[in-house]
């Protein structure tokens, strides 16, 4: 079993809400992996402990990879519902039910995961504070600090 | 007359907006319900001064459920505004991922989004009323419901080499030839795809025997249908003329889709920012229409494969062969639909040219203007472009498919909501019966981002005076 699995969804498309696209091209830069296409693997491995994924959005399957590893982060954006500019907090398994559309959560995820497997890792949330989600595909400057202090966080939390 | 309002409201960021009010009197009783949609169009705009070979990348930034869609559509219209049609290899592995998103995404609705209700009962516990719940009632079940969207997603993965963000039909073709053995790996699956499926259909058809009355009750309203036909009128789901029939299933017309705005406007309503598309002829409301998998199977006389035909025979029979206008049907539709694709991928992966390499026309004479159309999962997809001869886009207008069925999404929860909700204290499941008139639909309100913390949903009562007197918000 592998040790860590960072998941960062949403639409680099879209502005700061590609915020975890942004942030996991400086973490392959890190580990000197240039010209990865984040689009079209399922998992990149950044070494032998830890891989990435890279999706728009949530997906009921990852449930089944996600209980492959010890610890999973989540990296998403935020508005300006939560406080602070970068939120790093650990979740547990609760399903979010999604009244409409085609939307799952992170805990929903563990949830699913935890039902399928039996059991489910050590996970986070980090998300980080947006402010424009245009059609474009640059960061704001606000957001863009923001993913520094991110990525911060993660290499001292994980790879120090 | 004095009246409360309640409002049910789930908060997006972008593009997302909708809720339904609910409008009651005095005494309780629902006086009127809409569907609210505050839909992003910038889009279009967005595109305007690109070039027409960029559209078939950009326009699945629309979306992050259908991305296909918009990526074919897009694709399509690049090749009759270049004058370059596609050869028949690449439009078989167009059609091929087209069925690999179909697959995908009728079998998440179905499975995670519609079955909780159906397998759980509307009226259960929202704590377990959703797919863990059904995990823990039916743990073989929801594996089957994992490993059926996989396949759907394994074949757009397989076909274009890219999981999100495709990158492959590209105006006159496409841009990557099926390899053997990823023609195998699709093919290995085919028996154990079809049985899952089948296994939904007996799900389904079991809750359908036992609500009867629930099916006949809900959301039963007679409209005009709308889809893609092949020239026998079979079901069509990547190219081939529009067909329209009115509520008793005769036709009405049968065009190209670069004729579109001779048969359809849009209509606009105060209490909405999305559109309601209607057929021309007829005027508006009396021309409104329905798409998507009942829409679809509405329109057509027959499958043109062998399992499909067979359950489209016993699903037509429910209404002895007059359209279906049952709301709650769009289940039973979407898994004939999924049946088909499984078997229309066979059918394309044993066609000796799939394999050809033959993919791309670079012969080209521009036309300047163009209309390509798609069924979507959730209905009619609709790109036209006006494009200047050095090909950057002038004009821009999509009609995407939870626009064609706005006015039929309304009319489900203003119809739903005056047949179940009788009094002033509303249950939980009552409001989801509201929420599940929606869901059948399956629209897609905002899928391009999800940022956290972004999709409560808020139930909103206002007095007669406009006053807000109660809140409830289900926390995401």
């Amino acid at each position: 079993m592998k040790n860590n699995l960072f998941i960062g969804y949403g639409n680099p498309d879209r502005g700061d809400d590609g915020a975890s696209y942004h942030l996991f091209i400086a973490l392959l830069n890190d580990f000197g992996k240039k010209d990865v296409d984040l689009f079209s693997s399922d998992t990149t491995s950044l070494n032998a402990n830890t891989d990435i994924l890279f999706n728009f959005q949530l997906l009921p399957e990852f449930s089944e990879m996600i209980g492959q590893y010890q610890q999973v982060v989540f990296i998403d954006s935020h508005t300006g519902d939560i406080k602070e500019n970068i939120s790093f907090k650990s979740i547990e398994p609760k399903y979010h039910y999604s009244p409409f559309t085609h939307h799952f959560s992170p805990s929903s995820c563990l949830a699913v995961t935890q039902s399928l497997t039996g059991r489910y890792p050590k996970a986070w949330l980090l998300s980080i504070r947006g402010f424009q989600f245009g059609f474009n595909r640059e960061l704001s400057d606000q957001t863009r600090q923001f993913v520094n202090q991110s990525l911060d966080i993660i290499r001292s939390e994980f790879f120090e | 007359m004095a009246t409360q309002k309640i409002t049910i409201e789930p908060v997006t960021r972008i593009e997302g907006h909708a809720k339904v009010t609910i409008h009651m009197t005095k005494e309780g009783k629902v006086e009127h319900a809409y569907f609210h949609v505050n839909e992003f169009r910038g889009f279009e705009k967005f595109c305007e001064g690109r070039m027409i070979f960029e559209m078939p990348s950009i326009t699945p930034r629309i979306c992050g459920i259908c991305p296909v869609s918009h990526h074919l559509a897009a694709a399509k219209t690049g090749d009759i505004v270049m004058g370059s049609p596609p050869p028949r290899t690449a439009t078989l592995l167009r059609e091929l991922m087209h069925m690999g998103q179909i697959i995908q995404s009728h079998g998440m609705h179905f499975f995670e989004l519609a079955g909780p209700d159906l397998i759980l009962g509307f009226d259960a516990d929202p704590a377990t009323r959703n797919v863990v719940g059904l995990i823990q009632a039916d743990p073989k079940l929801a594996l089957k419901a994992v490993a059926l969207r996989k396949f759907g997603q394994e074949i757009i993965h397989k076909v274009g080499d890219r999981r999100i963000h495709p990158n492959f039909a590209i105006p006159g073709g496409v841009n990557k030839a099926l390899k053997k053995e990823d023609r195998e790996s699709i093919l290995k699956d085919f028996d154990e795809m079809i049985a899952i499926t089948q296994t939904g259909l007996t799900i389904f058809k079991g809750w359908a025997e036992k609500n009867k009355e629930d099916i006949d009750k809900f959301a039963v309203f007679p409209t005009g249908y709308m889809g893609l036909v092949t020239p026998e009128n079979d079901l069509e789901l990547y190219h081939g003329n529009i067909r329209m029939v009115d509520k008793k299933g005769e036709e009405l017309e049968n065009f190209d889709a670069n004729d579109y705005l001779d048969y359809i406007a849009e209509h606009v309503e105060d209490w909405s920012y999305l559109k309601f598309p209607y057929y021309k002829k007829m005027g508006y409301p009396a021309g409104v229409y329905r798409v998507g998998p009942l829409g679809r199977l509405n329109t057509i006389t027959k499958i043109d494969t062998p399992l499909a035909n067979e359950e489209f025979k016993t699903y037509r029979a429910i209404n002895n062969g007059k359209p279906i206008e049952n709301t709650l049907h769009y289940h039973y539709a979407r898994l004939i639909e999924i049946l088909f694709a499984i078997e229309r991928v066979k059918v394309l992966l044993d066609d000796p040219d799939i394999l050809g390499k033959d993919i791309l026309n670079t012969k080209q004479n521009f036309k300047g203007e163009g209309v390509g159309v798609i069924e979507a999962p959730r209905g009619t997809l609709f790109h036209h472009y006006k494009v200047k001869e050095n090909g950057q886009i002038e004009a821009v207008n999509l009609i995407v498919s939870t626009g064609h069925n706005n006015w039929a999404m309304s009319k489900a929860v203003d119809s739903v909501a005056k047949t179940y909700i009788t009094g002033p204290e509303i249950r939980e499941g009552l409001l989801n019966r509201v929420e599940a008139a929606i869901r059948a639909h399956d629209p897609c309100l905002s899928c391009s981002t999800h940022a956290v913390g972004q999709m409560p949903m808020i139930v909103d009562l206002f007095d007669h005076n406009g006053k807000l007197t109660q809140e409830v918000k289900r926390d995401f």
